[in-house]
């Protein structure tokens, strides 16, 4: 057993004042000495005045001097030695997924909770505590009333660290860690204690989904990929039920074996509406329903309005390619006038206000109002394209021949289409303006100065303009719906307990109040000693 | 607070200084006699009335002797007054018992200086008229016979010293040594629960008893105020007091309360106590002692 401490050792220094104390306890030395045979007499006159003399100097003084130096102690703050141990206790608590399992008495992450509660309230006050609960949002709590008292989240997602890892770099000699959760990913123990919750389950998951897009096209192509795990390595038969912004798809059955991962492809048709698409796999005996679900959503398909603007003499082509992608899209063509709304706007030839990057529009050969009139070119050959941007990958414009094309009309932008002159100088023939609401295409030749209208390019060139122009509206999956296969896998899950907490110290208590109380005795012992 | 050292005789003052001697001279000189002689007078006269007993001496004239004892033959012969002396077949007899007790040396003058002058002149009384006395000043009493034997007297009682003989015990002893005579009883009676057995003792035996005591300041009244430290020469205890005037008035009371019940000891047994206050130190006027101590007229 260790000796009682000092708060405040400093104050003892009041101690010197001992020998003066003492100095001045003194009795008085009377000067006059009086031989008497009458002490009797002087004794009896005393009790008859209820007058007690002194006799025992030496046990007051020492009553007094003992009731001072319980008084200093007391002042100096003796504490008692208190236990030795860890200070404090971080509880890593698994809030994955998983956690959550269905069980007849209750999920893996309520006899957590309830566990740790029991234990914490058990905890002496001085311990400081922290909670680490992982998932997918991964939060964290101080002080142990403030963790009793907390409405922790339900367990969702999966851990952003290996408690393993974590419980073995956050052990010291000062800290005890204790991690509860249900036996997932414990290939190596963790340090400290580890209570496992839960029992081995079967179930059945929607692992991935993978999306293979149409847009502008209603046809949603999507890959479904699921997975049991079981036990006892049966299988059984699950089926997979699409819902939601789609037309109606008949729910898809599914032999389930354990441990096998299988993709179910899936061919859907949007609604043009758009809205949630969920998928639903279901199971008899599925123990964790959080990972079979998968949730998107589907944004509305766009209907275009193509305007079309072409000076008089401008041929046909212009207005063939707007009718063959408002065919392709399922939209109209319009007249371009003033007022009329439009998605995107065809422009040829002629002299127009042209707005780079802030409208959604295809310039072919147009020369902007405001600047002065072009030079022609003849014979412009093209040269190259940029085969890395998305307007023109894969497109093959080497067989483009343009008759005649506008020297040094076209905005600043990205240049897609490089053409040569006759003399040998390059000219662009097609630029790219990207704004913040829209994207414009222009190119220096009109369509029937060109061959590009006979070239099989035109209409993919037209399909990725507009997509350009527009931007593609993207599929936003549900976060987090999607767990790890291995958060899937309840097969490891038990209910164990390895280690144990280690004793965790506890601070001394104040022996002061015992010390003032030994100081009062003292005391009031002198009052009786006389 | 170490007991202080209980004072020594030494340290007093000497009992018999020269002009104490030329004093007690000059008392036994007029003959005094002291309260109680009167008894041993009367019966010396019937004595000597009868012309009884055996021839042993002369003795020089005293005024006062009866003038039938005057040997007028040896005044033929010589000149001078000469009284006859017979040896009786009782002789006279007084007891000086001196309370040795040391709270005797309490007070100031020293009531064991005083009490030590008083049993000089008392004794030197009786040498001068009665025929033995006796001084019992511890265990072992000491006899005294005849006038001359005064200096003996004063040299015994210089000798004295306090000790712890008990009252009783020195009682016993008187008795036991023979006829005690009349018991002349100097003490202060401090604690009168001890002398009850002894002067009982006493009257048992038929002694007639007179006790002295010799009075001094602390015995009447509180002089003093302030911070004293208060010592009993008896057992050495030691008493520091604030005295104030209501301590002061207590004591007093407690003062009376002693000295009544002196007396009421003294009533129980028939016997008288007299008291005297003793002058100074260095007092020795004769009115004073006789005066304060005694008269030969009473």
């Amino acid at each position: 057993m260790e000796p009682p401490t000092l708060t405040h050792p400093e104050r003892l220094w009041v101690l010197l004042l001992l020998p003066l104390l003492w100095w001045l306890l003194q009795p008085l030395r009377p000067r006059v000495v009086l031989l008497t045979a009458h002490l009797r007499q002087w004794l009896l006159a005393q009790a008859r005045l209820r007058r007690r003399p002194i006799r025992r100097h030496w046990p007051r003084l020492l009553l007094l001097l003992l009731a001072f130096c319980a008084g200093v102690l007391a002042m100096a703050g003796p504490t008692s030695a208190g236990r030795t141990g860890a200070h404090r206790l971080m509880v890593l608590l698994d809030g994955s997924a998983s956690m959550a399992a269905a069980a007849p008495d209750g999920s893996p992450f309520h006899k957590a909770v309830a566990r740790l509660r029991r234990e914490l309230a058990r905890l002496p006050a001085a311990v400081e505590v922290q909670l680490l609960q992982g998932g997918r949002a991964p939060r964290q709590w101080r002080g142990r009333d403030t963790i009793i008292a907390a409405q922790l989240p339900a367990p969702a997602g999966t851990l952003p660290w290996s408690l393993p890892a974590l419980a073995q770099a956050l052990a010291d000699p000062d800290t005890a860690v204790w991690t509860l959760t249900d036996g997932q990913h414990l290939a190596d123990p963790p340090a400290g204690m580890v209570s496992t919750f839960g029992a081995p389950a079967a179930d059945a998951a929607i692992v991935a989904v993978r999306l293979h897009d149409q847009w502008p096209l209603a046809q949603l192509q999507l890959e479904v990929d699921v997975v049991r795990t079981a036990p006892d390595g049966g299988a059984t038969t699950g089926e997979l039920t699409v819902e939601g912004a789609v037309a109606a798809v008949p729910p898809v059955p599914v032999n389930l074996p354990s441990g096998v991962l299988q993709t179910l492809p899936l061919v859907l048709t949007r609604a043009a509406a758009g809205g949630e698409l969920r998928l639903r796999l279901s199971s008899s005996d599925d123990a964790l329903p959080a990972d079979d679900t998968f949730g998107c959503r589907l944004p509305p398909l766009p209907a275009p309005r193509i305007a079309v603007l072409a000076e008089a003499e401008s041929g046909p082509a212009i207005h063939a390619a707007a009718a063959a992608l408002a065919e392709e899209l399922a939209g109209t063509v319009v007249e371009a006038r003033a007022g009329e709304a439009a998605g995107l706007l065809l422009v040829e030839g002629g002299v127009a206000a042209v707005a780079p990057g802030k409208a959604r529009a295809l310039y072919f050969g147009t020369r902007d109002q405001n600047s002065a009139p072009p030079l022609a070119a003849a014979n412009v050959a093209v040269i190259d394209w940029d085969r890395t941007d998305p307007l023109l990958a894969g497109l093959d414009l080497s067989e483009l021949s343009v008759r005649t094309a506008l020297r040094d009309a076209l905005p600043p932008g990205k240049v897609l289409l490089w053409g040569q002159l006759p003399g040998g100088a390059r000219q662009p023939l097609l630029v790219t303006v990207t704004g913040e609401q829209a994207t414009s295409l222009h190119f220096a030749f009109r369509l029937q100065d060109s061959n590009l209208w006979l070239l099989p390019a035109l209409p993919q060139l037209l399909h990725r303009a507009l997509l350009a122009a527009h931007g593609q509206a993207p599929i936003r999956p549900d976060p987090g719906n999607l767990l790890d296969a291995g958060e899937s896998d309840l097969r490891a899950c038990a209910t164990t307990e390895q280690g144990a907490l280690p004793p965790f110290a506890a601070a001394g208590s104040s022996l002061a109040p015992w010390f003032l109380l030994a100081a009062m005795v003292a005391l009031v012992l002198r009052g009786y000693v006389r | 607070m170490k007991p202080r050292a209980l004072p020594r005789t030494a340290e007093l003052p000497p009992p018999f200084p020269p002009p104490f001697r030329a004093l007690l001279q000059l008392i036994l000189a007029r003959s005094a006699r002291f309260v109680g002689g009167r008894v041993e007078t009367a019966r010396a006269r019937r004595r000597q009335l009868a012309q009884s007993g055996v021839f042993t001496g002369h003795r020089p004239y005293v005024t006062g002797d009866d003038l039938r004892h005057i040997d007028w033959n040896a005044y033929a012969r010589h000149g001078g007054l000469f009284v006859k002396l017979l040896e009786e077949d009782e002789r006279r007899a007084t007891s000086i018992v001196l309370d040795c007790s040391r709270s005797m040396l309490a007070g100031s003058p020293s009531r064991w200086t005083g009490a030590l002058r008083q049993a000089a002149i008392l004794g030197g009384l009786a040498l001068l008229h009665l025929d033995e006395l006796q001084l019992c000043t511890g265990s072992a009493p000491q006899a005294f016979s005849g006038r001359a034997a005064v200096p003996q007297l004063l040299a015994a009682l210089t000798a004295a010293q306090p000790n712890d003989v008990l009252p009783l015990p020195a009682v016993q002893e008187l008795l036991r040594r023979g006829p005690a005579g009349k018991v002349l009883w100097l003490s202060d009676f401090a604690e009168p629960a001890l002398f009850e057995p002894a002067l009982l003792l006493l009257r048992r035996a038929g002694v007639r008893t007179t006790g002295w005591q010799p009075r001094i300041a602390d015995d009447v009244q509180v002089a003093r105020r302030g911070l004293l430290r208060l010592c009993d020469p008896e057992t050495g205890a030691e008493l520091v007091l604030p005295i104030d005037d209501e301590l002061a008035v207590a004591m007093q009371a407690e003062l009376q309360l002693l000295a009544r019940a002196q007396e009421h000891l003294f009533a129980h047994v028939g016997y008288p106590l007299q008291r005297f206050t003793l002058p100074a130190a260095d007092d020795f006027r004769l009115a004073s002692w006789m005066e304060t101590a005694w008269s030969h007229r009473r």
